[in-house]
This record gives C-alpha cells, sequence and structure tokens, in this order.
C-alpha cells in the first residue's frame, strides 16, 4: 500500500494551498482531485471556438498578498493584477465609478452628492478600521469561547474589562457594522441611493442575504481586507482568474515534491480505530497517511465520506442544518467587439473593474425576496467583468469575453424545475437589461453559456453551489464555523481535517482555510507540543 | 395665579402609558408632577373605545402580555380602581381543520394535541423551552435595571458585565456554544432544526415577529423571542386583559398622578424644551405659547421628535443627530375591530379557549409572504393577525350575548400602493374573509366595524411609524444602543432631560418598565435635582 504522510482530498485552490505549504516543510503530501488534468479542464470551458471561458470564478475571492508570498507563487508562475474600479450603472443616465484612490473616489461622489463626499473619508476610515481588526482574526485558529480553559477565562474577562471602558459611543460604533443591516448601516453615512447600491452591490454577491436584512453590514469591511487606499478597495486578482492560481499552487507543490493525482476521487476514508489512517478511491486502491485533510465542503467531507453512525449524532445533525446556498449564476457571452455604453465618458478607466447593473437597495432586497421564495429572478443584480481586456488571450483579436454574475438566482424554483424554456428567460431578461444600457450589445453575442447553481455545484462540488461552501452569516463565521464547538478544522475524527472554505474565514480569503490547517498541522507534526502552532501572520 | 408661574419638580411630555407610569413613580415619591398630553384622552395606544353605540373595544394595544406584577403592586394600582379580569390568557393557534395548538402546552390535554400533530415535536416542545427560557434568563436582569454605562468610571460596569459572564459561565458547555449562534439567527432558523409541524413553527415564530419589521426569516428575529419571553418573565409570565379594557390602565394611572401631588393636563402640545444659558432643562413651552417650569424633563416620545424637535439639533453633537437620523421607526401595523351579534364560533376551539389570544398564521412561509408583501407596500394575500375577543373578559364591553373582536394586523405597509383610503373596504374584507376561514358564521354574525390603516394609527395614537415600540427593537437598537450615543434614558444631552417612552430602554411594548426605569433614574441621581 502507498503510504504518505498527508493525503489532501480535492484539489481546489485550499487543498493545493495546504498541501503546497506542507511539501515545502518536508512532508510526503499527495493530492487526490477527481476532476480531469486543468489542461483538460480548460479547453472545455471554451464557449465558441476561441473564447476560452474561465470556469466557475468564486466572487469577490480576496486574495493576500502575504499568502502569495509564503507559497511563492511569483516564482510558480502566478501574475496578479489590481482590478481598479467597477462602475454601477441605473439606466437613468447616472453612473457611479469606484477608485482606490482617496481623492479621486471623493471627487466622483461630489458628482452625486457634496454632503456624502465627505462622508466618505468617515466611511472608509471606518472600513479600514474593522478590515484591519478582521485580517487578524482570519489568520488565526479560532478559539472555542465556549469551552473552557483558565487562558480562555482569563482573555474573556480582560475583553469585557477592555469592553466597558471605551466610551459608549465607541461601543456603539463598533457594534453597529456587526449587527445593522447594511441599508440602516449605509443611511448612518450616506443621502445617495446611486452611491448606496454601488457600495451595496459590490459587498452582496454570494451571500444569501438582502441589504435591508440585520447583520448584513458586516459584509462590508470584507471587502477592504488587505486594502489599504482610502477610495474604493480594488481588487487584487490573479490573472487568468481562479484557474492560472490553482496551477501556480500545483505547481509550488509539485516542485516542493509534492503529488496530484488527478481523476482519483475518494470514496472512503481508511479507519484504525477511531482515528483516520487513509483514504479508498473508487477503483479501490488504499492510501495509507498520517493524516487526511479534506476540501470537499463540510458536508461532503463528513455525511459523504464517513458513515453517519460513526460520529457523534449531534455532530451529524449540525453538518446536516449547515446552510449552504446557491445565490449565484454564471453567464459567460463571447462578444464579437466591446459593447458601448453611451452613459459613461469615453475611456472611463474604472471600466477595466467591471460593470455592474444593481438597482437600488430596494431592487436588491426585492430579489432577494424572491430568491428566498424560490422564484426565478426578475431584478437579478448583474455583475460583469470583462477577462479580455486584462488577458487578451482569451478572446480572439478585437473580440471579448464578457463574464457576468448574475446574484439572487435560486437553485430550486418553487414551481417546477430550471427548464430549458426558464434558462432561456433568464438570459433574456439579462440580456434586455444590458441592451437598455448599451444599444447594440446583443447584436455583438456571438454564442453564450450559463451556468446555474446546480452547474456550479457539478462543477465544483459545492453543495448547492454555494460560493463560499457555505454561507457567511454570523452564525456561520469564525468560531461558529463551520459548527460552533469544532471551528479548529478537526471535526470528531481525529487526523482528519476540514481545510475547505466551509471552515474558518470561508471564501474571505482564497486558500486561507487550506494555510491555516497547514500552520496547524506543523505544529503537531513536527512535534511541537500542542496540535497548534500559533501562526506568525502568514509567515509575513 | 397663573397656572404657568406654578413650579413643578417634573414635567413629563405625553400621557401614553409609560409617560403616566414615570409620572405615577415621580407622584407616589411627593414630587409634584405635571403631565402634558397633546391629545384630547390620555393612554395613547392604551385606549378603550366604542366601535358602535354600546360596543367597545381595546382601539389600539389589546392584551398586556408583559405587564409586570410589580408595577401593579409599587402604584397601589388596585386601590385606583384597577383590576384585572382574566390573568392567565392562552396562546391559541388556529388550524383550519380544528386541530388548535394551545401554548404554553402545560398541561396534559395541550400537550397530548400537539402529539396529536406531531408526536416529535411534543417530545421536542419541553427541551426547547427549557433552552430559550435559560437564554432569557440570561438577558432578563438586563432589563429589569439601567443598563451599565461603559466609558470613564465603569467600576459598576465592569461589575455587572462580570456578573453576566458568570451567569453565561454557568449554563454549561452546549449552551453556550448554541447560544453564539442563536442570536444572530432568524427564527425560521432555530425552529426549522426543532420542529416539523407547521402550526407550532408559525405559533412561536409569531413572537419573534409580531410588531417588527421581521418576517421569521429574518435574521436577528431569534433574539426578538429570547427578548420578548424575558419581558414576559418580569411581568410574571402570564398575559392578561383589564376589566374595562386596556383603557382602564392609564385611567388608574391618571387617577393617581392626580389625587397626589401631580395633574394630568391634556390639549397640551408641547413645541419646545426650554434650555437655560448653562445647558440644563428648565421646562417647556407649548404651542400656544404657555410655559411651564421645571428642572426635570421626562419625555415619553420617541427619541426622534424628542431631540430633533422638541429640543433642537444645536444642543446635540454631530453623531448624535446622524444617530437619531438614521433610527429606524418600522414594523407597522393595522387594527381592525369588529361588533358581533353572538359568540363566533369555531370548530374544535374549548370553551376557555374563547378566552384566548388567537394567532392565524398557518406556517412560517406565509408569515414571511406577508412581511416581504409590507416591504413591497402590497398587501398579504394571506394575512397574518393576533385577535382577542374584548367582551368575553369584560361583558361590559358589549350588550348581553354580543360580543366585540379586537384583530391587531402585522405586516401590513405604511405606504400601500394605490393608497390606503382607496383600498381600505378591500383590505376589511380580505381581513374578514380569512377571520371566516375559521369562524364561517362570522359574516352573519357581523354588525359593525372599524379599521385602522397604518397612518391612522399613527395619527390617532402618536404612534411614531404604526408600530409600538417607537424604533425598532433590532440588535442595534436594543439594550445599550437604545438609543446610544449619550441619548438614553439615564443621561440625555442637556442635564435634566430623561427619555421615558419605548423608544429607550428596555423598549417596546405594554410593559411600562421605560417609564418605570426613567423615573427611578431620576429619583436615585436626582436627589440633587428634585
Amino acid at each position: 500500500m502507498e503510504r504518505y504522510d498527508v493525503v489532501v482530498i480535492g484539489g481546489g485552490v485550499n487543498g493545493l494551498a495546504a498541501a503546497a505549504r506542507l511539501a515545502q516543510s518536508g512532508f510526503a503530501v499527495l493530492v487526490l482531485e477527481r476532476g480531469e488534468q486543468p489542461e483538460a479542464a480548460a479547453l472545455a470551458g471554451e464557449i465558441v471556438p476561441g473564447f476560452k471561458a474561465p470556469p466557475f470564478a468564486l466572487p469577490g475571492g480576496y486574495l493576500d498578498p502575504n499568502f502569495v508570498c509564503a507559497l511563492d507563487l511569483g516564482r510558480h508562475g502566478l501574475r496578479t493584477l489590481r482590478l481598479d474600479g467597477g462602475v454601477s450603472l441605473f439606466g437613468d443616465g447616472r453612473y457611479v465609478a469606484s477608485y482606490s484612490d482617496a481623492g479621486v473616489m471623493t471627487r466622483e461622489i461630489q458628482r452625486h452628492n457634496k454632503r456624502d463626499a465627505s462622508a466618505w473619508t468617515r466611511f472608509a476610515r471606518d472600513m479600514q478600521r474593522q478590515a484591519r481588526r478582521l485580517e487578524k482574526r482570519i489568520l488565526e485558529e479560532q478559539q472555542d469561547p465556549a469551552r473552557r480553559s483558565p487562558a480562555v477565562i482569563r482573555k474573556l474577562v480582560q475583553d469585557v474589562r477592555e469592553l466597558v471602558q471605551k466610551p459608549a459611543h465607541e461601543l456603539h460604533d463598533e457594534a453597529r457594522v456587526w449587527l445593522q443591516s447594511m441599508d440602516a448601516f449605509l443611511d448612518g453615512y450616506f443621502q445617495s441611493d446611486h452611491l448606496k447600491a454601488h457600495i451595496a452591490s459590490a459587498a452582496l454577491p454570494g451571500h444569501a442575504q438582502g441589504p435591508c436584512g440585520q447583520t448584513t453590514a458586516a459584509l462590508l469591511p470584507l471587502l477592504w481586507i488587505g486594502e489599504r487606499s482610502g477610495g474604493m478597495p480594488a481588487r487584487l486578482m490573479p490573472q487568468g482568474g481562479l484557474p492560472a492560481l490553482t496551477k501556480a499552487i500545483a505547481n509550488a507543490l509539485k516542485a516542493a515534491g509534492g503529488d496530484i493525482r488527478f481523476g482519483a476521487e475518494v470514496v472512503d476514508v481508511r479507519m484504525e480505530g477511531r482515528k483516520a489512517a487513509g483514504v479508498v478511491l473508487s477503483d479501490d486502491t488504499e492510501i495509507a497517511a498520517r493524516c487526511v485533510l479534506s476540501d470537499l465542503d463540510v458536508k461532503h467531507s463528513y455525511l459523504g465520506l464517513f458513515n453517519w453512525s460513526s460520529l457523534p449524532k449531534r455532530y451529524v445533525e449540525e453538518i446536516g442544518h449547515f446552510r449552504t446556498e446557491g445565490v449565484t449564476a454564471q453567464l459567460d457571452l463571447a462578444l464579437s467587439g466591446f459593447p458601448e455604453f453611451p452613459d459613461l465618458p469615453e475611456g472611463c478607466p474604472a471600466l477595466a473593474g467591471g460593470l455592474r447593473l444593481p438597482g437600488f437597495l430596494d431592487d436588491m432586497e426585492w430579489g432577494f425576496d424572491d430568491w428566498q421564495d424560490h422564484t426565478p429572478p426578475r431584478r437579478p443584480l448583474i455583475d460583469m467583468s470583462f477577462p479580455s481586456l486584462a488577458d487578451p488571450s482569451l478572446a480572439p483579436e478585437g473580440k471579448h469575453l464578457a463574464s457576468i454574475t448574475l446574484h439572487y438566482v435560486p437553485y430550486e424554483l418553487h414551481d417546477g424545475s430550471w427548464s430549458g424554456a426558464r434558462r432561456a428567460e433568464l438570459v433574456q431578461l439579462v440580456l434586455k437589461k444590458l441592451e437598455a444600457v448599451s444599444p447594440g450589445f446583443i447584436e455583438r453575442i456571438e454564442g453564450y453559456r450559463l451556468a446555474l447553481p446546480r452547474d456550479i455545484e457539478e462543477q465544483t462540488g459545492h453543495t448547492h453551489g454555494d460560493p463560499f461552501a457555505g454561507q457567511m452569516n454570523l452564525d456561520q463565521l469564525f468560531f461558529n464555523r463551520p459548527v460552533p464547538g469544532f471551528a479548529a478544522y478537526e471535526g470528531p475524527v481525529e487526523n482528519f481535517y476540514l481545510c475547505s472554505a466551509s471552515a474558518h474565514p470561508g471564501g474571505a480569503g482564497l486558500g486561507i482555510a487550506g494555510y491555516n490547517v497547514a500552520e496547524k498541522l506543523l505544529g503537531s507534526l513536527n512535534g511541537g507540543s500542542g496540535l497548534f502552532r500559533r501562526n506568525k501572520g502568514a509567515a509575513a | 395665579m397663573m397656572e404657568h408661574d406654578l413650579a413643578y419638580d417634573a414635567i413629563v411630555i405625553g400621557a401614553g402609558h409609560n409617560g403616566l407610569v414615570a409620572a405615577a413613580y415621580l407622584a407616589e415619591a411627593g414630587k409634584r408632577v405635571l403631565v402634558l398630553e397633546a391629545g384630547s384622552d390620555v393612554g395613547g395606544a392604551a385606549v378603550t373605545a366604542e366601535i358602535a353605540p354600546d360596543y367597545m373595544s381595546s382601539a389600539g394595544a389589546h392584551l398586556l402580555y408583559a405587564w409586570p406584577q410589580r408595577i401593579e403592586k409599587d402604584l397601589k394600582l388596585a386601590k385606583h380602581g384597577f383590576e384585572m379580569a382574566s390573568r392567565d390568557m392562552v396562546t391559541v393557534a388556529l388550524d383550519k381543520d380544528g386541530k388548535h395548538l394551545v401554548l404554553p402546552a402545560s398541561s396534559r390535554a395541550d400537550i397530548a394535541r400537539l402529539k396529536d400533530r406531531s408526536p416529535r415535536d411534543a417530545e421536542a416542545y419541553g427541551p426547547f423551552m427549557k433552552r430559550v427560557q435559560r437564554y432569557a434568563g440570561l438577558l432578563q436582569p438586563l432589563l429589569e435595571k439601567g443598563l451599565p454605562v461603559p466609558g470613564e468610571g465603569a467600576k459598576q460596569a465592569a461589575t455587572d458585565a462580570l456578573s453576566l459572564i458568570w451567569r453565561f459561565e454557568k449554563m454549561g458547555e452546549e449552551d453556550r456554544q448554541e447560544l453564539g449562534r442563536f442570536l444572530p439567527a432568524s427564527m425560521a432558523q432555530v425552529l426549522d432544526r426543532t420542529f416539523e409541524d407547521p402550526l407550532i413553527k408559525a405559533a412561536l415564530a409569531m413572537d419573534a415577529t409580531l410588531g417588527h419589521h421581521m418576517g421569521p426569516k429574518s435574521p436577528g428575529s431569534a433574539y426578538q423571542y429570547i427578548y420578548r419571553l424575558a419581558q414576559q418573565n418580569i411581568a410574571g409570565g402570564k398575559m392578561g386583559y383589564p376589566a374595562g379594557g386596556i383603557g382602564a390602565l392609564p385611567q388608574a394611572l391618571a387617577r393617581l398622578i392626580g389625587e397626589s401631588e401631580g395633574r394630568v393636563r391634556t390639549n397640551s402640545q408641547v413645541r419646545h424644551i426650554l434650555v437655560s444659558p448653562d445647558g440644563r432643562t428648565e421646562g417647556v413651552v407649548l404651542t400656544d405659547g404657555t410655559k411651564f417650569h421645571a428642572p426635570i424633563v421626562l419625555s415619553s416620545l420617541d427619541p426622534r421628535r424628542t431631540y430633533l424637535d422638541l429640543l433642537g439639533s444645536a444642543h446635540l453633537a454631530p453623531e448624535q443627530t446622524r444617530r437619531l437620523g438614521s433610527w429606524r421607526m418600522q414594523g407597522a401595523c393595522a387594527k381592525i375591530n369588529l361588533a358581533l351579534e353572538g359568540l363566533p364560533i369555531i370548530e374544535g376551539l374549548e370553551e376557555r379557549e374563547y378566552g384566548g389570544r388567537w394567532l392565524i398564521a398557518p406556517d412560517m412561509t406565509a408569515m414571511e409572504r406577508a412581511f416581504v408583501a409590507a416591504k413591497r407596500n402590497e398587501l398579504a394575500v394571506d394575512p397574518i393577525m393576533e385577535i382577542v375577543l374584548p367582551s368575553y373578559h369584560d361583558p361590559r364591553a358589549a350588550p348581553p350575548g354580543h360580543h366585540t373582536m379586537s384583530i391587531l394586523l402585522p405586516h401590513v405597509p405604511y405606504e400601500l400602493e394605490g393608497g390606503w383610503e382607496a383600498r381600505r373596504d378591500e383590505f376589511t374584507k380580505r381581513v374578514v374573509d380569512a377571520v371566516a376561514v375559521y369562524a364561517p358564521d362570522i359574516k352573519i354574525k357581523l354588525i359593525a366595524g372599524e379599521i385602522l390603516t397604518p397612518p391612522e394609527i399613527e395619527r390617532r395614537f402618536g404612534a411614531p411609524g404604526a408600530g409600538w415600540h417607537q424604533g425598532d427593537m433590532s440588535l442595534d437598537q436594543t439594550l445599550l444602543f437604545r438609543p446610544g450615543y449619550g441619548l438614553s434614558h439615564d443621561e440625555g444631552p442637556v442635564e435634566g432631560l430623561y427619555l421615558c417612552g419605548s423608544g429607550t430602554h428596555p423598549g417596546g411594548g405594554l410593559t411600562g418598565e421605560p417609564g418605570r426605569l426613567a423615573a427611578a433614574h431620576v429619583l436615585e441621581g436626582g436627589s440633587a435635582h428634585v
């Protein structure tokens, strides 16, 4: 039987990150990926010949520069790209553009509302402050605040002491961002409906939440993670999208002596007593390992690979209730030329960051309520980017690729299924909205491909096609992720670790869950005292 | 001597139940207190009024779900003619097929009914209630007394916070883990984990959403449930109905004030709160120019009207003005009061259950749809209701054999598409039709009725946003944050000004607690002032 130190189930960004980190530290690592070679997948990614649409990309997945450095991804072929900008169009002739530069952003807001322009400074400062705080928490293991050790109690008492000594309004400012709805929170700063919609529509995609639900304001500071600019944050993106990132990490893994095996589906976990000791593949191959990491979502990891009766009953129930939701669909369009947007000034630089048709906050709430009621979208939030602007090789010369994330698309419908006619209706609805702001848009379309949540589920393996492998509401974040009491990557099975986005920090950082698990293991595998050796800020 | 020359110890703005409770406590303590009411009656939304000659109903609020017996005893309300007609009302979740549910399911018969609907739920019910009661127990002390003020000299705050931690500690690991997830969750999430019967889920979700701008699926609604439980526990845990209707309560309070050194003056709308050059309250001016002087002013109006309209933003810090600008007052409701020629017969309902609080909410999906309809300025297809029969408790409310029915409708839009005036009848018909599904004879027995649309509720009762909370009870608008930023009842922005309405801690409902706590603050901190 083959033998490794670590076997990783699933070759997503998190699984590969964990594997690469461990391989770089000298361990024998094997990644088992059920899918085909990435090259084959890329071929299948053609919409029409010559247009290479990357497969489903996570919306807003944040790429931590520290993470890129720690795995030395630059040397393994990763090129990153700062996507500055993003424009919202409203169909009433007005637009709001994003700029990462504070001065430019303020001037942009001034066009809409003078008072809002001065409020922006306050808003950006508050967001940055929260984001700095979050960054610290993202790169650490979550302490379970319910489990007791003298150290935890001491920390708790100290935290409370500090908390009550803060002036009341500071405490309140602190709490607002975690408790308020996004619309109430934005109301506390801005008057312009256009601006509020522009900001909210940058934060909502992927989340099964509307802007008026309580605790949704907490999604806003996520945008500022890793960003130091005083304007609207830019997005650091892998050039070539998620596949390019995956490839670079895979290269790093191979260079460090790790193995990847494609077409290898894990169907069972080998147990020795109550400990995981390897995996079994669908062709009955057994592979032994000192520990097993799973990059599948938490439901597939535990409910799919283990005999339920061998797990604690409460844990099985909790995992069953873990909320995974399909909210986004992806529509890729092959365009014969770059579309025109008469509402935008010629050569608007912010367009490189994509274009949104968000509607106003009420429309987004409307869209969310329809989604919750399993109704086909009537007011989807349309978030379009042009990958071919940054990477011309994705489309034939002079032509362009548009990739649209459609938000508030239900996984299931309350009356019937996503039939061919329903899919066509959805595409028509979106195209009609685009044609309204860009005359001649429809004429430019040479082909399209629509991936609904169910299709994304098939591609990514995430239950319901949830982009974050589990929704990121407050009740499923931090020490609650994936379930209270098991937030430290280790479930009830010894030597079996969850390294997917279902674990902390979810979709708040590409590859961070995997990276954190590796760090945790390096504490124990190197014979360190506890299971966990404290992270040193992503080795930065 | 002209009356405005009279010096008072304290002035209370607004004679709603909270204003009256605050004034009554002050009067009981021997203070000379003046209550100024803009309307011609006392009580605010707590009034008993005629639907038609000889038919009386509680026009606004229609039951006492969390009225603390402590206030009754402190103020000796019985001596002033206040009496409860019923003290132990149950909740009856009506079922279309006559398999109604009675909550709290305490007796063996009630549990048997639950079991009949779902054996699994009957088993889950007891442990669930114990669990949520433990959470409510954690919250309860925070509602019973004024909140600790953080910041300088925060010794008391630290002690209070540590005592909270200690109680949190005692709950045990599983509870602690569960609570961290419970608070931001939606009631639907919590209930879907525990129960399977749609009716019991809807009945429990009703207590989490009634009066709030929330559906069962709204994040934060689970917290509302705990909050209401804690309020009910403070009150003794039982719902009740007063003899003479809800209006009997403010009447008794007003009598108490009148019989002591106090005075209630109606038709007196306050225009301004007077502030001395050194930043202390001096009294108030009415819209007709009359001035009244007192070193202490308590306002039972909502925070926004109190601070922005009556005090003026010149006395506020910029962040306080901002806070008030984004203060949310949503959760509009409507009322329909009916006069009936006989008891409406509901199949499967036992005699004593006619005296209950009926819920028409078949499942959480219907509730969520009603909430969404309200958000979209539309009427719900299936209206959600809470119904009480005032005449069942108080025979004087209707001629012998006849009855009155009070229907509270949450999740109605404040602004209706097409306008409320144009659609009043459509709405009334929809509601009566929906009641008739359970009580088919209601249409034959109906002799008169009145409807109060949200704008009318706002106007008639002075209830901003047509809700009864003077501000959403959301996570960010309760406890320390009600309204917070140095605007709460214990510490107004100018010395001597206190909030005593439901817009301050511990918030809305017919509880009198904000009034009691405000008075306690005045009396404790204020021996120097008063």
